[in-house]
């Protein structure tokens, strides 16, 4: 092969990179009939399109965001637009608007837990008085947590994520927080409520409470490098005292 | 890279060489071997390079492609990029047996950005909190990383177990990027995603035994799908969960037919998905056709059942390369697939099901050859076809693909070749 082709083709090796940033191609403003689709997100950034869980004791938030038929997203749309939720049944739940947000409506079940449905998506354009539909999309009415917590997570004080796994280090404490928080992604910053940390095998670590930060525990491992095991979180709420354990977290003592 | 692999070893044969050295038994010919545990025809084996010193027996084959991918329509976009791979195995006797080693890098991440390259109607995938929609995702750094172990335990019969960190459970067929048929081919099938898409999962054993023409083999493996960051290794959570049969039978050396079926366990994270049932069968041919060249044509029928709603989504590929000398490759892709909705990001747009289609046909010239390396130039159009639900989204009924592309394999010229099992080859290194 002639060395030069060789240069060239290592060159082109080294330069090559993608073209268009697909992560980077939203327009901000579009016409009505340019909204070819929507997916739906909690405010977390969740998506909900395949499926939106509601809780039967909370609010649901859900956020609709309009795509041009080129996937691109539309953050806006000239002469403005007017979301609405059709729920089917009807039984299913009802939606009211958020202030100052017209693509977000909040979602109350109105049915069971254990109801299931399908939702449609009403965007309405002043602007050339048109509507589009979407949908369906799933819905189903899922049974509430005590204390209207919704999930757990595990964090340090620098906000580094520890709730799938937790590594523990010979030697070191490592301080984390227990947060719980709401069906709308909501931090329940004073929970009425006690924790418990339990390891499995017991000898794994251990947690010791932190004076005056009762969701705080600092964890030290009183296994050998190379243990493995679990860590479970109960969380008693003195209201009803329902306890409810969240686990098992993965634990490697390195 | 194959530069790399193929000229640091003294001695080395390359050539239309013998593949992976992991047949120990001895009852099949290593050109059978394909990616994993998959069997390929044995009449055309695949370009490498291959050195025999003392009891060891080295390998390394790969391809690398730079290419400029261009998609028209609405979607349209464009990239200069690479897909790539090379692949090294070693094997040596053991306690009766043979003992193989082998593992599989690619540099895509790098070459194609973690977001992958420009594929109309490409399985969408999560990428950073968005959604990736007509891209093809690259592959992990680390491919395969496996160790493979055979031995007699009869006459004419051999055993095997396959152990991989990172590697192919006996799911589905061959992958594409090891099919003769796909030598040329830079793109992955439309249908990917439900025929070899669990090539590299994290966390494989298998076990087999076979005979010259037929494998039965079983595996337990980790049915998680790789996350979007291509360059770690996805072990966290990690569960032999999932399970998967194949039964292989190559009647003779132009032949290969496999037939499998699984169970992924659903897994959550980043690349979640819903538990399904895959099965699927796979016809391969290789053959030489005229003057030192080969023809090789790929029939694949896949399908996924989810657990959920245990309607199946078939896909079929047919796909062909012809070599009618050594300077010259035909190569052409039919395939029919079903997707849904969901994998095309437009739940609530479209029907929950849609059928399409895509129709590619290339062409690729030799144009120099040294080194130890060919290298080709090619290029690929394709026609996809697409229901009316989507003639919004891609600007026609048939969105249209081509990619041009520079590849660079381990060379094939027969006067290269040696007999298998030469240590010594004066001529191959100039």
């Amino acid at each position: 092969m002639h060395p030069r082709l060789v240069v060239a083709y290592v060159g082109g090796l080294l330069v090559a990179c993608g073209g268009v940033d697909p992560t980077a191609v939203d327009k901000v403003t579009g016409q009505p009939g340019d909204v070819a689709s929507v997916r739906l997100f909690d405010p977390r950034g969740t998506e909900l399109t395949l499926h939106t869980g509601l809780v039967d004791n909370a609010i649901t938030r859900v956020e609709v965001r309009m795509f041009a038929p080129d996937g691109s997203r539309l953050q806006q749309i000239g002469g403005g637009v007017e979301l609405a939720l059709l729920f089917s049944p009807a039984s299913l739940a009802t939606s009211a608007p958020v202030p100052g947000q017209p693509l977000m409506r909040d979602v109350i079940p109105t049915a069971a837990s254990g109801a299931s449905g399908s939702q449609e998506v009403s965007l309405q354009f002043p602007g050339d008085g048109s509507t589009k539909f979407f949908g369906p999309f799933h819905v189903q009415v899922q049974a509430g947590e005590p204390g209207g917590v919704a999930e757990f997570r595990l964090v340090d004080a620098r906000e580094a994520e520890y709730t799938q796994h937790v590594p523990l280090f010979v030697g070191d404490t490592l301080r984390l927080e227990a947060r719980l928080f709401d069906s709308s992604g909501s931090r329940l910053a004073n929970p009425a409520a006690d924790i418990a940390f339990r390891f499995e095998p017991e000898t794994l670590a251990a947690a010791l409470p932190v004076p005056q930060l009762p969701f705080w525990r600092d964890l030290t491992a009183t296994s050998p490098a190379g243990t493995e095991g679990s860590l479970f979180v109960s969380v008693r709420f003195l209201a009803d005292t329902v306890t409810r354990t969240y686990g098992p977290i993965q634990v490697l003592v390195h | 890279m194959l530069a790399v692999l193929g000229m640091g070893l003294p001695g080395i044969v390359y050539g239309q060489h013998q593949h992976a050295p992991s047949t120990g038994a001895g009852l099949i010919p290593e050109a059978q071997v394909g990616s994993g545990t998959a069997w390929l025809p044995a009449a055309v084996p695949i370009s490498g390079y291959h050195v025999r010193p003392g009891r060891w027996s080295l390998m390394a084959h790969g391809s690398v492609f730079l290419q400029f991918v261009y998609d028209f329509g609405t979607r349209r976009d464009y990239q200069l990029g690479s897909v790539n791979w090379a692949m090294a195995g070693a094997a040596h006797p053991l306690a009766g047996g043979t003992v193989g080693v082998r593992a599989m890098l690619s540099a895509e991440p790098l070459t194609v950005t973690e977001r992958g390259y420009p594929q109309l109607l490409q399985v969408a995938q999560p990428y950073q909190q968005v959604t990736l929609t007509d891209r093809m995702h690259p592959h992990e750094l680390v491919s395969e990383a496996a160790v493979i172990y055979d031995h007699d335990i009869g006459a004419g019969i051999a055993g095997s177990l396959y152990l991989a960190a990172v590697g192919e459970p006996a799911l589905g067929p061959v992958s594409y990027r090891h099919r003769p048929s796909a030598t040329h081919d830079p793109a992955a099938p439309l249908g990917h995603h439900s025929q070899d898409f669990t090539h590299t999962s994290f966390g494989v054993a298998t076990a087999g035994v076979y005979t010259r023409r037929v494998r039965i083999e079983g595996s337990v493996f980790n049915g998680a799908h790789p996350d979007d960051v291509r360059t770690n290794f996805d072990f966290a959570g990690a569960r032999l969960n999932s399970y998967a049969a194949r039964l292989t039978v190559n009647p003779d050396p132009r032949w290969s037919v496999a037939a499998w079926g699984g169970y992924l366990a659903a897994s959550g994270g980043t690349h979640a998905h819903g538990a399904l049932h895959r099965v699927g069968l796979a016809l391969l041919r290789s053959a030489p056709s005229g003057v030192g060249g080969t023809w090789s044509t790929a029939l694949i029928w896949g399908a996924d059942v989810p657990s959920e709603t245990r309607r199946a989504l078939h896909s079929i590929l047919l796909e062909s390369s012809l070599e009618p000398g050594s300077n010259d490759a035909v190569l052409g892709r039919v395939e029919y697939v079903q997707r849904t909705a969901a994998d095309l990001a437009l739940i609530g747009s479209v029907r929950p099901e849609l059928d399409l289609g895509a129709l590619s046909l290339g062409y690729a010239r030799r144009l120099l050859s040294g080194y130890g390396l060919d290298a080709w130039l090619g290029l690929r159009g394709t026609m996809n076809l697409v229901p009316e639900d989507l003639h919004l989204f891609y600007g026609s009924r048939t969105p249209l693909g081509v990619i041009a592309y520079l590849q660079v394999t381990p060379s094939r010229r027969a006067d290269h070749l040696m007999p298998l099992g030469s240590s010594q080859c004066t001529t191959c290194m100039r």
